[in-house]
């Protein structure tokens, strides 16, 4: 007789190699166990809806939904004359704007594969056009879309914080500062780039003040929606989940009264797309919740703890052996089903070491996002090459060469856990 | 059959959009009730995480019976016969779990009959029942899926669309 783990370690690996969907894997896997155990099966689904049985997750359709009616509703082109008017003046301007843009993007959509398809279709023409070579501007909008999981809102967050128990707005607020270095460390490499391949200005220089305030005014109405979701959580009025839904309902007004760019009659398609797609999210969250919960029925994150602790109780250590163990897993996995399958087990043992689950989480999510670009399963670098048209074998070098600055970001937040709990402290320093 | 499946989402498509407005005017309305005029309707919570319940389970429904629920598509090489055989064994597996989420999901729809939400008092039956009602569609997608496996694993040819070449984005991470 296997151990009842044994058996859902295993058969959950091979139903998930032989093809079988994460959700369904999650799922199969934890009732074998069940039925094995000779517990009872209602088990399973009772688990599965206390899962999905919570207001907090609510702030996931209102995310999806914003970024879908915004992104559907053309705002992209809007915020792309501020971010010229900001920096398009440096060597290299074009791959700036794109970092640029990619950053306001990631405060509008909470997904970085949403991101990645938008920042594409916007720059990779004009970016091949100025003379940019279009293996480099593909990298560079893969590696920009990587904000978007980082930088509030963002979907992997929410299902995060379901997932481990942690307060959903400390970890977006805790996004903030993460986000925007990994946003100037891409800008730093452009400028690498720039001076080496001789990249051109987009205009001579600096255009001055006036430029920037009507670029702001531009882009005021789509930049409201990352402002309404901090400022809403930061002035302690709002929950994540009611600021998602005021965020939601002014990305409708903003698209269908203010700017007309979309009309009544395409909301009944676009409601009905939002619903398959957070419904797959959420079905597979359903999954993992049974499955979580057989792991700690069996003891598994003391097992984890205790064996780990028995080495090292550093917490510097530890930090190390996540963010590698996180690489590692994003290499073969997907974001969700590795954060749905394995944070159960790293929660209790960081919390028991002593780094602050607001820090380990938004670290998670941060090499959870990069590892979406690393094959054989990175869906943000294989949607930028979907959108380009060009095949992932031929970026692979630069691709892997270009993902340096963020990793050096992310070992950066890794050990100096004031760069995640910086904001939250100062800003919502009840939720912490 | 297929013709069946398509009426389905053109059924449920509309169903999903209505629920999903539901929650997003129903949530939007409440935090002005609650912020402009200090009211309070937890039953507004309540109906709305309803709402989202159902969205859920229905959802599932249609990426079942689209193919985009998340796979690791390790065999996507192979054609014919062989595909047809993996294909197989894959639609059996989840065959099983819906199937058991039909029995159970019953089971466990009919044991909350009794147990009422604690802000509106209607019986918890009217979230959980959709868990069934989820399952039996799935079930039926499944099914079909097994018949073309078979259909493929006979004659080594898909029968109905034929595959797609395009690649597959997702939006959820």
């Amino acid at each position: 007789m296997t151990h009842p783990l044994t058996l859902l370690l295993v058969s959950m690996s091979v139903f998930m190699i032989i093809g079988v969907p994460v959700s369904f894997s999650l799922i199969l896997c934890s009732l074998l166990v069940i039925w094995v155990a000779d517990l009872p099966l209602t088990v399973a689904v009772q688990q599965m809806f206390t899962g999905v049985n919570a207001f907090t997750l609510l702030a996931l359709p209102f995310f999806f939904l914003a970024g879908n009616v915004m992104t559907e509703g053309g705002i992209s082109e809007r915020l792309v004359k501020l971010a010229m008017a900001l920096v398009g003046h440096l060597r290299g301007g074009l791959a700036h704007v794109n970092v640029v843009v990619g950053m306001f993007l990631s405060g509008i959509s909470g997904s970085s594969t949403a991101d990645a398809a938008a920042i594409g279709s916007i720059f990779h023409r004009a970016m091949v056009r100025r003379g940019y070579d279009e293996n480099f501007a593909v990298c560079l909008t893969a590696c920009t879309a990587t904000m978007g999981a980082v930088i509030p809102p963002s979907i992997l967050v929410v299902i995060y914080g379901a997932t481990a128990g942690v307060s959903i707005g400390a970890l977006l607020i805790g996004g903030i500062l993460p986000g925007v270095l990994m946003g100037l460390s891409l800008m730093v490499q452009s400028h690498f780039f720039a001076l080496k391949f001789d990249f051109p200005r987009e205009h001579p220089r600096f255009l001055g003040l006036t430029a920037i305030w009507d670029g702001i005014r531009t882009a005021a109405w789509p930049l409201g929606v990352p402002v309404i979701i901090v400022v809403g959580m930061v002035g302690g009025v709002f929950t994540p989940t009611e600021s998602a839904s005021i965020a939601a309902v002014y990305s409708l007004f903003v698209t269908l009264v203010v700017f007309r760019s979309l009309r009544l009659g395409q909301l009944r398609k676009l409601f009905a797309e939002t619903t398959i797609q957070f419904s797959q999210v959420l079905f597979c969250l359903g999954g993992a919740s049974i499955f979580g919960w057989l792991l700690a029925f069996y003891q598994v994150p003391d097992m984890v703890t205790s064996f780990i602790v028995g080495f090292t109780r550093d917490p510097i250590a530890i930090m190390v052996l996540i963010v590698v163990a996180n690489v590692l897993l994003g290499t073969f996995m997907d974001a969700l089903p590795a954060i749905l399958i394995f944070v159960p087990i790293i929660h209790p043992l960081a919390v028991a070491v002593g780094i602050h689950p607001v820090h380990l989480g938004v670290i998670v999510v941060m090499t959870q996002s990069f590892g979406l670009l690393t094959p054989p399963l990175g869906m943000v670098a294989m949607t930028a090459c979907a959108v380009a048209g060009v095949p992932m074998m031929k970026i692979q070098m630069l691709l892997h060469l270009m993902m340096i600055p963020l990793l050096i970001v992310i070992v950066l937040c890794a050990l100096a856990p004031w760069t995640v709990l910086l904001l939250p402290k100062l800003l919502v320093p009840n939720w912490l | 059959m297929q013709r069946l499946f398509d009426r389905l989402e053109r059924w449920l498509g509309p169903v999903l959009a209505a629920l999903l407005a539901f929650i997003t005017i129903g949530v939007f309305i409440q935090v002005v009730l609650r912020y402009v005029f200090a009211m309070s309707f937890l039953w507004g919570e309540e109906l709305s995480l309803f709402a989202f319940i159902w969205c859920i389970f229905l959802g599932t429904a249609i990426c079942s019976s689209r193919h985009t629920h998340f796979s690791f598509d390790m065999f996507y090489a192979l054609r014919g016969r062989a595909a047809g055989v993996q294909r197989l064994i894959v639609d059996l597996c989840v065959l099983a779990v819906t199937v058991v989420i039909v029995i159970t999901g019953w089971q466990f729809s009919t044991l909350s009959l009794a147990r009422l939400s604690p802000a509106l008092g209607i019986t918890l039956f009217v979230p959980t029942i959709v868990i069934p009602v989820s399952g039996v569609l799935m079930t039926l997608v499944c099914l079909m899926d097994i018949v073309r496996d078979c259909y493929q694993i006979a004659t080594g040819e898909r029968p109905g669309a034929a595959p797609s070449t395009q690649p597959r984005i997702d939006f959820s991470a």
